[in-house]
């Protein structure tokens, strides 16, 4: 029974050192030390350029800053008693005769 | 259109001309003349559509539209030309030319005769107070021009035949087809309308009734073979001719000897890979050999060059028509063909191309081929 039990820790020994050992051979295990130097390295490189500061300077147009008319034409063209008086046109008969 | 007054022509509406982009625009930048009390010095130098002609105000600012604006048929009225030149001779077109200045070029459209006021050619008139606007107004600007034909045909004016179903069951606009790309032009110089690209096009909506498993009969059986109006429209304006004159003071005006409603179905002149229909409507369009002679004898010398049944597009669709209800209403009946009879004599050299010589049959072999049966 003694010699049973001593045999049965050695398998077990034997096969815990085996699972170890074809881990340790696997090409693609995760090797997690490696990513952690990588992702420190990301950290630590330099930031990408910004685009907008190779681009010059954009011009600024002078923008009008409120609403500006002809105030003379926009005086006589909204006073309609004043329109009425002035806008008379010449009537002139059309001689077109049919659908045009 | 209801005549306005020629004060309510220039009424501006201040809250408009004070709010927008536009607003930060001065008067006298687009339109010239002088910011002064005095009405007569304002005005002189004054243009009152800025927006026409080659220096085109909206242009400074709207230069992807202005690009292909230039070039379009509103702009280029080429379509006249072609029809006219065609049916002449290149020592008559000068005297054509002065004509058409007197009584064909005041029917083109500049960026502010519809987005700023009714078009010149129906008397002008702000539309909304000088509010710049961005989609015309179907009734004063579209159909102040296309009034007697597509206006008529598609409000259902001509008595007796209704409305197009897309105003009737849909409320459409001029606008719902024919798209603002369409409107401003493509960057080419097309010679007449159906020049080209076809727009718009039936199937932008109906791709569904003309697949082959539509399951509507007709669609299967005739394909290719019409166009849509064909079917779907019923009797539309023709036009006898236009002739055009001069009073002694010189004003010019036109007589239209008279018009009439009827359809007729007639050979695709030009069949493309666009409109490669066998069978088209066809339009009586207003022409004569002699209607320009006020301007000088025989202009059109070759009038034959071209038919005065032209292929159309009548705004007056109609799901169900006489020609979509049964097939012998089609098949073996003369009367809706434009057959030789149907022609002037006159006309008959003209229309050679697109006389129906001999009107199709009800041929049930035919019919059953045509189904894969």
């Amino acid at each position: 029974m003694k010699h049973h039990s001593r045999l049965a820790v050695g398998l077990g020994v034997a096969l815990i050192g085996l699972g170890l050992a074809a881990c340790a051979h696997r090409q693609d295990a995760l090797d997690i030390s490696s990513l952690l130097v990588q992702a420190e390295v990301t950290r630590q490189a330099s930031p990408p350029l910004l685009i907008a500061e190779e681009t010059p300077t954009p011009q600024v147009f002078p923008v009008t800053p409120t609403p500006e008319t002809d105030e003379n034409c926009l005086t006589c063209h909204t006073d309609q008693e004043a329109l009425k008086a002035l806008a008379v046109e010449e009537e002139v008969e059309s001689l077109s005769s049919g659908e045009g | 259109m209801p005549p306005v007054e020629a004060w309510e022509r220039v009424l501006i509406n201040e809250e408009a001309i004070r709010s927008g982009v536009h607003s930060f625009i001065r008067c006298t930048e687009c339109h010239g003349g002088a910011d002064l009390p005095d009405m007569a010095q304002a005005h002189e130098g004054m243009v009152a559509d800025p927006s026409e002609g080659p220096d085109n105000a909206c242009g400074e600012c709207h230069t992807d539209i202005q690009e292909a604006y230039v070039h379009s048929l509103h702009v280029t009225l080429a379509g006249y030309d072609t029809a006219l030149y065609e049916r002449s001779i290149p020592e008559n077109h000068p005297i054509i030319e002065e004509m058409e200045s007197y009584h064909c070029s005041e029917c083109h459209a500049s960026c502010g005769q519809c987005h700023v006021s009714q078009p010149s050619s129906v008397g002008g008139g702000l539309l909304e107070g000088h509010e710049f606007v961005r989609t015309p107004p179907m009734s004063r600007t579209c159909t102040g021009c296309h009034g007697s034909r597509v206006r008529n045909e598609y409000t259902g004016r001509n008595e007796g035949y209704p409305a197009d179903v897309h105003l009737t069951e849909a409320r459409m606009n001029c606008v719902d087809c024919h798209t603002g790309e369409e409107m401003h032009g493509i960057g080419v110089d097309p010679t007449h309308r159906y020049e080209g690209t076809r727009q718009p096009r039936c199937e932008t909506c109906h791709l569904d009734a003309l697949s082959a498993d539509s399951g509507i009969l007709q669609h299967t059986i005739h394909g290719q073979d019409l166009a849509c109006e064909v079917c779907h429209s019923i009797a539309y304006k023709n036009c006898s001719n236009c002739h055009v004159q001069q009073t002694e003071d010189g004003v010019p005006y036109y007589e239209l000897e008279n018009s009439w409603m009827e359809f007729r179905i007639g050979l695709n002149l030009e069949r493309t890979p666009e409109r490669p229909w066998q069978y088209v409507v066809v339009r009586h369009i207003p022409v004569d050999p002699n209607q320009f002679e006020f301007y000088g004898e025989n202009l059109l010398p070759n009038f034959d060059n071209r038919p005065t049944w032209e292929y159309a597009t009548p705004h007056n669709i109609q799901r169900v028509t006489p020609q979509s209800e049964r097939c012998e209403n089609c098949h073996g009946n003369p009367a809706i063909f434009l057959t030789a009879s149907a022609v002037r004599p006159e006309e008959q050299r003209a229309n050679a191309s697109v006389i129906v010589r001999q009107v199709p049959s009800l041929d049930l072999l035919t019919l059953v081929e045509a189904l894969g049966y």
